[in-house]
């Protein structure tokens, strides 16, 4: 190797990075390690997501349902009323001389 | 040719971070460290975007250290990994050169006198090479790697090395005497 | 007919008391003649939910949850009609003998023949002293009408209901207590 050589050998000499590389590399891998917690965050958020959905079906049903339970007994009734009066009518003829 | 022995720490440290022992790879990143940031920094010329650059590559090491076969698959490794994200970084434009090598300012003193301000110029001169060049200098004369070796970590033909080193030499060479007659 | 067929005929008609006397009958047929369809099916589990939501504090839905407490299921279909005669008569009479079976007892069973012939019936099955189901059955001339509760029911308090004007007037058809005599 000539001097030149040597002299870029020289420049080119090896240089330590800043004190404390090595920790902040393994900083910045812990936000991997921890990746589980953002899983089970997102899985938290994804459940209460989907019980927010069902809640929201269930109410739907719920109210869908107590309608139908009132429009059933309205036609019930209507229908026993309609019954009555045919009742009336011929207790009422029954009694025409 | 220098060649650097693996002493038997690395080779515990290795072992020992591959079972996913913390301590163990953060010996590994400072076992390595010097090395990776070194031709980020040379390659780059900036302190900050140099260690940004080398952090990526421990990072990207942490993510695939299972695919390390050994200590010395993990210094090629680190290498090729470095070099090659030196060059993207330096092709997304950012940090290539604003001037070209024929307009680089010549050393005024000769080659013969080491001292820092000779280094710096020959440092602003190599800065100036194209991003091959720049890179097969810095293998060759930081890492103190044969062509052959140089060509594994930068994935081109050995005889392509080779002319890349011998034109960058050259030049650099030309443009120190020039400087020197000045 | 033999007196065995009839008898295997009226026996296949006869409604249990989980039978499903509206999806034994065939709506499709009469689909499309029909202007206007009302279908409520309340299965135990829709009636569950309709508890959950029926108000304890409001008077008309604390009644009606009540009244749905001991049900497992109502169903009702109702069709009216463009056009008189736009059902047969003879369909509404198969149903008729369905509810004929000696654990029904016919409360009110009317019948109008001519012109403007209806065919109104209110039907109990019981059970001992409970109610176990109603059927009511109103064919008017442009209007055809099934309800079938199953589960124990009060009249009364179907009957407080209507006098709450929550809906129409019973009436006094319903008996206050179920009888298992049959009435014409």
């Amino acid at each position: 190797m000539n001097e030149f050589e040597e002299q870029l050998k020289q420049t080119l000499s090896r240089k330590q990075p800043a004190i404390g590389f090595a920790e902040k590399v393994l900083a910045r891998t812990h936000p991997r390690n921890h990746s589980w917690k953002w899983a089970l965050v997102a899985g938290l958020a994804a459940c209460l997501a989907a019980v927010g959905v069902y809640e929201t079906y269930r109410y739907q049903q719920g109210q869908f349902a107590k309608e139908q339970v009132m429009l059933a007994l309205r036609i019930t009734a209507d229908k026993t009323h309609v019954a009555q009066q045919k009742v009336d009518q011929l207790n009422h003829r029954s009694f025409l001389p | 040719m220098f060649v650097r022995v693996q002493d038997n720490s690395g080779l515990v440290a290795f072992e020992k971070a591959l079972l996913g022992d913390e301590a163990a790879f953060a010996e590994l990143v400072r076992q390595h460290q010097a090395m990776v940031f070194s031709i980020a920094l040379h390659f780059l010329r900036n302190r900050a975007v140099a260690e940004e650059l080398a952090q990526d590559v421990f990072l990207h090491l942490f993510r695939k250290l299972k695919e390390i076969e050994s200590p010395t698959h993990l210094t090629n490794w680190l290498r090729r990994v470095t070099s090659h994200r030196c060059i993207d970084q330096s092709r997304q434009q950012k940090y290539r050169p604003r001037v070209g090598l024929e307009a680089a300012r010549e050393p005024s003193i000769s080659p013969k006198h080491s001292d820092p301000m000779l280094q710096s110029m020959l440092d602003r001169l190599i800065q100036a090479l194209p991003e091959k060049p720049r890179m097969v200098v810095i293998l060759r004369y930081q890492e103190e790697l044969e062509p052959g070796e140089i060509a594994e970590v930068m994935q081109i033909p050995v005889g392509t090395v080779k002319s890349i080193l011998h034109r960058a030499l050259a030049v650099l060479r030309g443009k120190m005497e020039r400087g020197a007659h000045a | 007919m033999s007196a065995k067929q009839f008898a295997v005929v009226l026996f296949s008609l006869a409604i249990c008391p989980g039978q499903d006397l509206i999806q034994s009958f065939d709506w499709a047929k009469l689909a499309p003649k029909a202007s206007e369809t009302v279908e409520v099916n309340l299965d135990g589990f829709l009636l569950k939910m309709a508890r959950s939501f029926l108000s304890d504090s409001k008077p008309d839905e604390a009644q009606a949850k009540k009244l749905i407490g001991g049900l497992k299921s109502i169903k009702v279909r109702s069709i009216k009609f463009n056009n008189e005669g736009d059902y047969n008569m003879a369909d509404v009479d198969k149903l008729r003998m369905a509810v004929s079976g000696s654990e029904w007892s016919k409360v009110v069973e009317v019948k109008n023949s001519g012109s403007k012939a209806s065919n109104v019936g209110v039907y109990i099955k019981n059970n001992g002293s409970k109610t176990e189901g109603i059927v009511i059955l109103a064919a008017e001339p442009k209007e055809l009408t099934i309800v079938q509760v199953v589960g124990s029911i009060d009249p009364e308090q179907l009957r407080a209901l209507g006098d709450a004007g929550i809906i129409p007037k019973v009436g006094n058809v319903l008996p206050v207590k179920p009888k298992s005599d049959k009435k014409d």
